[in-house]
């Protein structure tokens, strides 16, 4: 950990390539010579830009569990559903494995996603030392493979479709909350990367 | 591919492996876990064949019921229905809407299929030492994982029906067995694909230098 040998160099992930790490300007990206995967990018954004929109990840995500996806309107009866509430809709229906994976692809994962990366940011400029952060870093990655809020909006956006021809159809506050915290977890999952931040030397 | 005269210098030859978790580039055989976040270091994924083939042979086997049984059951005054994934795309079809049809008919059907497809003749190639295709191996392996997690659209389909359509005897959703088998069969893949190294593909190119 003291003495630091090599010339920065970065290790191709899908093909163990060694490929020599050089300075990028804003537009530029660096690919793997052999299997063409993306290695890194250049584009650097402010950590404040980066806390910012990760912060506004919160309000949506709270939207998106607190109020209604659809709200549905039939022979005078009128039926709602939250994100959650849907969840124990399957499980009241027998299907206690398929309410755990939305709730953990669709509510947990994103949430702690949002708050790990948050935790990530606002200890970077500190005098924290790297390592200590390792831990939130390799659950992060661990996470973002299960989180699914997008595949979420669009599912619900193929329900929303086949209810439209049966019933009046209200698309409520969550699902419009869910379809801003798209964009706004992207930009996270693109900046707030280990390698990105903390290089490639341990 | 690579010039033959220009050696590529590899990691695992060099003593070097990627952390899988934090991306720190760590050297072999120092420490048992990452200098940085303490993951344990590989320079290959342990038993990824194996551990894919299990996978891919249990997401095969339940792919049968997955687009055999009824994913949800409509009931109302006028209908009782069974609803399978593909009478799902047909409705869709029949209502008009045949751009969310094909949408939905490519995540259900065509992705599971083509990743358990394509996810077997990589571990194939892989166990054989093949050395032929090595770029589009590795794209194929990328696009697997990139896809994969699409095909639950319609597990969250069904549960945002189950949950919004419950008005007793008037019209009620309840979800089938099939969405069961179905999500099991996007999970497996998802951990087939995740345990796959697209790493070893290009050790056999390390093995036969001369082809």
């Amino acid at each position: 950990m003291k003495a630091k040998e090599t010339s920065p160099s970065l290790l191709c992930p899908h093909c163990d390539l060694l490929v020599a790490a050089s300075r990028l300007q804003a537009d530029e990206s660096a690919h793997c010579p052999r299997c063409r995967v993306e290695l890194d990018r250049g584009r650097r954004v402010s950590k404040t830009t980066v806390r910012a929109i990760a912060a506004s990840a919160v309000p949506l995500w709270v939207v998106m569990n607190a109020f209604p996806l659809v709200t549905l309107t039939l022979g005078g009866e009128r039926c709602d559903s939250t994100l959650f509430g849907a969840a124990l809709a399957m499980l009241n229906s027998g299907m206690p494995a398929l309410a755990a994976l939305v709730v953990l692809t669709a509510i947990v994962a994103p949430a702690a996603e949002i708050l790990l990366a948050l935790h990530i940011l606002a200890n970077l400029s500190g005098s924290t030392r790297v390592d200590r952060l390792g831990r939130v870093v390799r659950w992060l990655k661990r996470i973002r493979h299960w989180s699914m809020a997008d595949v979420f909006l669009l599912g619900c956006l193929v329900s929303v479709v086949k209810l439209s021809h049966l019933a009046h159809l209200v698309v409520g506050p969550a699902l419009w909350a869910c379809g801003l915290l798209l964009p706004a977890l992207a930009f996270v999952t693109v900046h707030v990367q280990p390698q990105r931040l903390f290089g490639s030397t341990p | 591919m690579t010039p033959a005269s220009l050696e590529p210098t590899l990691g695992r030859r060099a003593g070097l492996a990627l952390c899988r978790g934090c991306s720190a580039i760590n050297r072999l055989g120092t420490n048992p876990g990452c200098a940085r976040c303490g993951e344990t270091i590989e320079a290959r994924i342990p038993r990824s064949r194996e551990k894919t083939c299990a996978y891919l042979v249990a997401a095969v086997i339940l792919y049968v019921p997955a687009n055999m049984l009824p994913v949800m059951h409509t009931s109302s005054l006028l209908l009782e229905q069974d609803d399978t994934i593909l009478s799902g795309v047909l409705f869709l079809l029949q209502s008009g809407s045949w751009p969310l049809a094909l949408l939905v008919f490519v995540a259900s059907i065509v992705v599971p299929l083509l990743k358990i497809l394509a996810l077997s003749v990589l571990v194939w190639l892989d166990a054989r030492g093949s050395t032929a295709h090595l770029l589009a191996r590795t794209q194929l392996y990328r696009a697997v994982e990139f896809i994969g997690r699409w095909s639950l659209l319609d597990i969250y389909a069904v549960t945002l029906l189950v949950a919004v359509v419950r008005m007793g005897r008037v019209a009620a959703i309840a979800p089938g067995p099939g969405a069961l088998a179905f999500a099991a069969v996007v999970v497996l893949t998802m951990l087939a694909a995740a345990s796959l190294d697209p790493r070893s593909a290009w050790d056999s190119l390390d093995k036969h230098p001369h082809e």
